[in-house]
């Protein structure tokens, strides 16, 4: 990174990171690799996060929070979310926005565990026959659950009462929010006139750089994956228009009757996710939210990379979510000879596996 | 200290803002549930020395209101008394939090009196869909009560006159009839504020101290005529039992056990021998218990006013781990009803026998008929309760044969229209009558029971399902003083096609495509009295309206009836009546 404020930034994040990784208990180790933080700008860009994977789930996410709070959020203020269709990848992610202010810019920072249940038919979440999303537990669209630095005590009761395991929530929530305060601590000690323009503007030039790097405009992919329904494929056609790189999957099959569908939030990460790879590898410079901003990703409403509501989408991170990935992949490497988009681990987006969690033992 | 006769003005004026809250609700609520069906209640509570009293309720359904008493006190305990702002509005729903089953959410706004809350407009109403696995909730297969749907902590949706937007997203999120919500909780909260207004001007206009005493005055009063018709029981111990069905789930005959104590002007219900907590969907959390065992003490004497005067003279022991306190987090979708009434019933049926000319049936016998799909009319969503599967269930009381509507304890809630509701939803009614020789035997019979066939349309698609839930097959409404029980309900799907099933617990989600037929057959309400103790003259009205065959009367009455002129034959009945 170019700019004394990317460094800024990136040291929030590690310490964010270093807080979950640090805290997280033994029974929630697994899900330490379905984590995520970032630091995003007041208007719900990524400027950095530590999971390249989780940067189209991210950035979907803070753009559902900023959506949800036109007049915006003020410093203290946090909220929490997991709704697919509010931004969200499925219910058992649940995302922590914390807003504040550094210098002269609003930062939101953001972080991300996967919690065990959020109520629903299940104990932990993962109903391999649900039909609808409220089968698999319950929503949340982005909801206040700090107000000005005070905890709002019933609102969280309300978040906390739909689990089987309340305090393992409560936890998740103290938590992830630790994680953001002291991000946002390290921000304003490390940068105290932070300007996030610059680093996102490195994250414009290097993603720039990648699609220079193109040596035919056009290409396509295709992955199937199982599912006790059968068989579905994600088709990607991926074309290039200067310095866009348009992610066609509208010719993806319609959706399953099942879980096995992703939610928008997660077919933008999966999407992105062997981009950023490559950027990474390259080491072309900053990937972060401005990445985004270069792919444009079309889907078909009603199709298995774009659930329909109210369709269940509990294992989209272990179906469609990967196939998007090797899809995107196949569709990117006959266009970037030289660049290896294999090297992005399709399994990445889906953190955790799923687990048995018995009913009632917490 | 004020004068009675303000005291009983100030006590007209809040009833009749409960009932314009009512009317509102009616005229501006989106969903048939509403304002066709009108389950709902409100209801002004208030507080005085940090205790949340009813005070003035419209005539609804009882047990919503009584049980929004835990709701209120509950928000009050989350929210504490100093933390309410005016234009503040609060909700709960949460079963193990005051509340009764998920759908009942209780909302309230307080009024304030000078710089503290006093009077607290509420509503309490039954939503269609919490989200959960099943439409309309009622998930028989449920173990815990995350299996039933959403639960709301106590929250606040509107602070200082402002919405949460957040809230509001979360409330319409996690229900499949997102606008119906939107509509209805709007409809509710308009309600309150109406209310509020009008309690402003009350106190504007009599002063906080005037209105406080007559609020003490009122409950003092309604206290003191309870133990006063209290003391002149005879003190002892009477037990009444009802049984519950069953739990859905495996638990059979579930007894509900009520033994009421007399002593002086003091009364007492203990619930110890009551069966313990089940598996299944029945387990009623402690405010429907209590509000169940209000209920029958208001119908007792109609002429004292209902208020929380005469819940200060009731001792209630709800032993913990019971059916009727159950830990959580067991499911308890069926609560209101099962086992709800039967709660009701076994302290009816502890009451008779003390004072058997004030008892009859005060339960509501429902049975549950949803469906859901697409309507292609409109190519929406619909999830429909039919409340005419489920029609009537008034028992005989002394003086007055069963009527043709709900017990009196619930006459607040109406039948849909035909018409509308074949508008609403893609059925067709093809029959909706009186079942001959169904009405519970008594001096004063209970109401006949009620045959309803009904037919998807056409317009039925979208994979539509149904949903059946059958209470009182195994066990009735009851009867009383020596009165018979109703008829058991039941239902039968695709009759005379090879796929004919007959439905006496429940149906789980059964396919429902267009041309099905569905037919419920609700028994009616139970008797009151010996049969043979019947005016003659009233059994021949009733063979007249074929609520009873010439057979019948016979039988179940002693009464002869010539069918050629279709008139009583004096000595025969003489003869056959002294014979029984």
């Amino acid at each position: 990174m170019s700019s004394p404020h990317a460094e800024a930034v990136q040291q929030a994040v590690r310490t964010m990171a270093k807080v979950l990784e640090g805290s997280l208990s033994v029974d929630l180790e697994g899900e330490v690799q379905d984590s995520v933080v970032a630091v995003g700008d007041g208007s719900g860009r990524i400027v950095a996060i530590n999971a390249l994977a989780h940067l189209g789930s991210a950035a979907s996410a803070l753009a559902g929070i900023v959506a949800a709070f036109p007049a915006g959020l003020q410093p203290g203020d946090a909220v929490v979310c997991n709704d697919p269709y509010s931004g969200g990848t499925h219910l058992l992610d649940l995302t922590l926005c914390l807003a504040g202010d550094v210098g002269a810019s609003r930062v939101l920072l953001l972080s991300r565990l996967h919690i065990r249940d959020i109520g629903g038919e299940v104990p932990g979440g993962f109903h391999d026959s649900a039909r609808e999303v409220w089968a698999e537990g319950v929503r949340l669209p982005p909801l206040l659950v700090w107000r000005r630095g005070t905890f709002d005590d019933p609102t969280a009761g309300t978040v906390l009462l739909n689990s089987r395991f309340p305090e393992d929530v409560r936890n998740s929530i103290n938590l992830m929010h630790h994680a953001c305060n002291d991000g946002l601590g390290t921000l304003a000690s490390a940068s105290p006139s932070l300007d996030l323009a610059g680093p996102l503007a490195d994250g414009t030039i290097a993603s720039a750089a990648l699609l220079q790097r193109a040596t035919t405009d056009v290409g396509s992919g295709e992955a199937s994956f199982e599912h006790p329904g059968g068989t579905s494929v994600v088709r990607v056609r991926a074309s290039k228009s200067g310095d866009s790189l348009r992610l066609d999957l509208t010719e993806s099959d319609p959706r399953g009757e099942g879980p096995y569908n992703a939610a928008l939030g997660l077919t933008r990460t999966a999407s992105a996710w062997p981009v950023a790879s490559a950027m990474s590898q390259l080491d072309l410079g900053p990937v972060n939210g401005a990445l985004l901003e270069h792919l444009e990703i079309v889907t078909e409403p009603g199709s298995v990379v774009d659930a329909a509501f109210p369709s269940a989408v509990g294992y989209g991170p272990f179906g469609p979510g990967p196939a998007t990935v090797r899809a995107v992949a196949a569709a990117l490497a006959p266009m970037f000879a030289s660049i290896n988009f294999d090297n992005a681990d399709p399994g990445a987006v889906s953190g955790v596996v799923p687990r048995e969690v018995g009913a009632n033992s917490g | 200290m004020v004068d009675s006769i303000t005291a009983e003005i100030v006590r007209g004026y809040l009833l009749s803002v409960t009932e314009e809250m009512n009317d509102i609700i009616s005229m501006t609520a989106m969903s048939p549930v509403f304002n066709e069906g009108h389950d709902y209640s409100t209801a002004i509570f208030a507080m005085q020395d940090r205790e949340i009293d009813l005070v003035a309720l419209t005539i609804a359904l009882p047990e919503h209101i009584f049980a929004s008493k835990a709701s209120v006190e509950e928000m009050m305990r989350v929210f504490g008394a100093d933390r309410w702002s005016r234009g503040d509005v609060g909700l709960v729903n949460d079963p193990y939090h005051g509340g009764s089953h998920l759908p009942d959410m209780t909302v309230a706004m307080p009024v304030f009196a000078g710089d503290r809350p006093l009077l607290f407009p509420v509503v309490r109403a039954h939503q269609l869909d919490v989200g959960g696995p099943v439409a309309a909730f009622k998930n028989v297969m449920a173990r815990d009560i995350w299996q039933e749907g959403f639960r709301i902590y106590p929250i606040k949706v509107f602070e200082a006159g402002e919405r949460r937007d957040d809230v509001w997203r979360m409330l319409v999120a996690n229900t499949r009839l997102p606008t119906d919500v939107d509509n209805d909780l709007s409809a509710i909260i308009g309600a309150c504020r109406v209310a509020s207004e009008r309690l402003e001007a009350l106190l504007a206009k009599y002063g906080a101290t005037a209105v406080e005493e007559s609020l003490q005055l009122m409950l003092a009063n309604t206290e003191r005529q309870f133990r006063e018709h209290v003391t002149a029981w005879p003190d002892g111990e009477y037990d009444g039992v009802s049984l519950v069905d069953s739990d859905w789930a495996g638990t059979v005959d579930i007894d509900i056990r009520a033994k009421v104590t007399v002593k002086g002007d003091s009364l007492a219900v203990d619930f110890t021998g009551t069966h313990e907590q089940c598996p299944g969907i029945v387990n009623s959390p402690p405010g429907n218990s209590m509000s169940w065992v209000y209920i029958p003490f208001t119908t007792l004497f109609p002429d004292i006013p209902v208020n929380s005067g005469l819940f200060r003279a009731i001792d209630v022991v709800l032993p913990e781990g019971t059916v009727v306190n159950p830990i959580p987090p067991v499911p308890t979708g069926q609560s209101t009803t099962s086992c709800g009434e039967n709660i009701g019933d076994a302290v009816m049926k502890a009451i008779e026998k003390i004072a058997p000319e004030r008892t009859a049936f005060c339960g509501i016998d429902l049975c549950f008929l949803y469906q859901w799909g697409i309507d292609r009319r409109y190519g929406t969503f619909y999830l429909g309760l039919d409340y005419l599967a489920s029609a009537v269930c008034a028992g005989g009381a002394y003086g007055a044969d069963g009527w043709g509507a709900y017990a009196a304890t619930h006459s607040g809630l109406r039948l849909a229209t035909v018409e509308v509701t074949e508008l609403q939803y893609p059925f067709q009614y093809l029959e909706l009558d009186y079942i001959t020789d169904s009405g519970a035997p008594g001096r004063w019979r209970g109401v006949p029971g009620c045959k309803m066939v009904r037919k998807n349309t056409e317009d039925a698609m979208g994979d539509a399902r149904v949903n059946i839930l059958v209470c009182g097959s195994r066990h009735p409404a009851s009867g009383f003083a020596g009165g018979s029980a109703g008829v058991g309900n039941y239902f039968v799907i695709d009759p005379d096609t090879p796929n004919e099933t007959k439905v006496e617990t429940f149906a789980f989600r059964v396919p429902s495509p267009p041309g099905q037929v569905v037919i419920s057959r609700k028994g009616g309400g139970g008797g009151w009295g010996n049969p043979l103790d019947r005016d003659p003259d009233a059994v021949l009205a009733d063979v007249l309206d074929e609520y009873v065959s010439i057979e019948g009367a016979r039988r179940d009455y002693g009464v002869v009836i010539d069918p050629a002129p279709l008139a009583i034959d004096e000595a025969a009945t003489t003869a056959l009546r002294s014979s029984l």
